[in-house]
Order: C-alpha cells, then structure tokens, then sequence
C-alpha cells in the first residue's frame, strides 16, 4: 500500500519525467517487437530516457524564471 | 572440487555481485547504512527462501523478463528523479540540500513525537532490495545451470561463495574513502548509477539484446554522465546570461 502511494506520489510531483519513461520504454518495446532488438532499439530507449530528464528540468527551468 | 566450473561460476556470479555492491553502497552512501542493510538482507531471505522451496527448477519456475523488467522500471523511477534534483541543484535553480540542517529539524520533530524512530528509508530500502534481490537470482541461475551441465554444484557454489566474499570485502574497504564525496556530487553519480542500471534491466525485460551484454551498463552510464555534465554546463551558462541581462536592465 505504501509502496503504490510512493508511486502515485511519483506521478503526481513529476508526470513528464513519468511520462518520458513511459514513451521511451514504449518505442523500445514497439522496436524488439517489429524485429530490431539491437543498436536500433538501444540507441533511442537511452537518448529517449536522458530527453525526459531534459524535458522535465527545461519544465522547472521555465517555472522558476517565471516566478 | 571441479576447478573450472568453480571458475566459471567465480567469474560469473562475481560480475552479478558488484553490481549488487554497487546499489547498495549508493544506498548506504546517500540513506544510511540501516536502510541499505534491511534491503539487501531482506533480499537474501527472500532469495534463500525461494531457493529452499522451489529448488533446481526456480531456473523454469520464474520469468526473469518479467522480474528484470519491474526492477528496471522501480530503478528508472529513483534513479532519474535524483539525477534530476542533483542537475538542477548544481546549476543553481534548486538550493543545494543542507543535510546539518534536515538532520537537526528531524531530530526535533522526533523528540515532539517522543520517538527514536526507525531510521529506515522506504525508497532506499526498496532500491537495495530490488538490486541485491535481481542479481542475487541471476547469480543463483548462473551457479544452477553451470553446476548442473558439468554435474558438479558443489564447484559451482564454492565459486560463487568466494566470489561473494571478496566482493563484501571489497565494499567495506571501499565504503570510507566514498563518504568524504560531497553529497550533491554522490547524489548525482547514484543518480547517473541507477539510472544506468534501471534502463540496462527494463530494456532486458523487453527484450533488448544490448552489446556486450552486461558491459553495456558502463556504455549507458557513460552517456548518462556525459550529456547530465554537458547539460549542467548548458543551463548554467543560460542561468548566467540571464542574470547579466537583469543587473544590465536594473542599472540602466
């Protein structure tokens, strides 16, 4: 129970970077399935999940400057 | 005594149990030695347990995908979250966390309470769980198809008892010099670390053949710290250019 609440939580105070994890996870998953398990699968599930990083810091960035 | 199953399971299992010793000395560094230690030990029951009851075929009884995937996935989840926080204290756009200060202001809200408390960190509990929990069965697959194709468990359980012992050994000679990194720097490689780990374990899980097998988590963590350094120098930069365009504007 206080396992899923942490995890709710972790959507809730950061839903792009879930989000991200979410797609880049999908794409791989979407690449191993149509036959390409190696480079093109390892390549844009790393870059995908380091653009998630990028895409919830420039969300923040934009937040504070704002304020 | 068949000296090279014993190798092979040696070499084997010894490569499972520094990454094991990896997450928990990150655990250990950045949330104490209670919460890594309850993790990691909870993990070896639970591990022992199975082995007790289900046997040889645990090798068939579990999905490793399905496990590899879930841990993965858990690890992500921590491990980008910190690498983020550490990013965005380095450059300046959150405050570097006082950990003096977090400690005392704990402290107080225990002594209102009127209890020591546990000490013990869910999330960090949980990370050093995961990690011993995975490699610990990867190891114990490896020691069961190794022992059993040569038909000599025996060897291949010794291999991997010294290969966990210098390991353990190898992790407390380490552990002091890594508590004089300052903490936002520790959280940061953890975060880089984890993060590294969590994508080489989900992309398993989904059935992603990555180069050189487990050496790919060096290729991966690599990136991860190249492109976090390179964007810290990027957003500080930004963060500069900015503040300069504001005195300009305030004194004209």
């Amino acid at each position: 129970m206080k396992a899923i609440k942490v995890l709710v939580g972790l959507i809730y105070d950061d839903p792009w970077l879930v989000g991200g994890i979410v797609v880049a996870l999908l794409v791989a998953k979407v690449l191993t399935l149509s036959g390409h398990a190696h480079f093109a699968a390892m390549i844009p599930l790393v870059v995908l999940l380091f653009g998630s990083i990028m895409l919830s810091i420039s969300r923040e960035v934009a937040k504070k400057r704002r304020a | 005594m068949n000296w090279y199953v014993a190798g092979a399971s040696f070499l084997g299992t010894a490569v499972e149990f520094v990454e094991a010793l990896t997450i928990v000395l990150a655990v250990l560094l950045t949330k104490g030695w209670k919460t890594a230690m309850t993790g990691a030990l909870l993990a070896v029951v639970v591990l022992v347990a199975l082995v007790l009851i289900v046997g040889y075929p645990l090798v068939h009884a579990v999905q490793l995908p399905v496990v590899q995937f879930i841990v993965g996935l858990l690890m992500l989840l921590f491990g980008m979250r910190w690498l983020r926080k550490a990013i965005l204290r380095y450059t300046g756009y959150k405050a570097v966390h006082d950990e003096g200060k977090a400690f005392a202001e704990e402290l107080e809200k225990q002594k209102g309470r009127g209890s020591k408390g546990s000490g013990i960190d869910g999330f960090g509990a949980l990370t050093a769980f995961n990690g011993v929990f995975l490699e610990g069965l990867e190891s114990v697959f490896i020691v069961i198809t190794v022992g059993l194709s040569a038909h000599s468990l025996v060897s291949a359980v010794w291999g991997s008892v010294v290969a966990l012992i210098l390991v353990v050994l190898a992790g407390v000679a380490f552990r002091s010099p890594l508590q004089a990194v300052p903490e936002n720097t520790l959280k940061f490689v953890v975060g880089v670390l984890l993060s590294s780990f969590g994508t080489f374990w989900a992309g398993e899980g989904l059935g992603v053949a990555w180069l050189d097998q487990d050496v790919s988590i060096l290729f991966v963590a690599g990136f991860f710290l190249v492109a976090s350094l390179l964007y810290v120098a990027w957003l500080r930069a930004g963060r500069r250019k900015l503040m300069m365009s504001e005195t300009q504007s305030v004194s004209s």
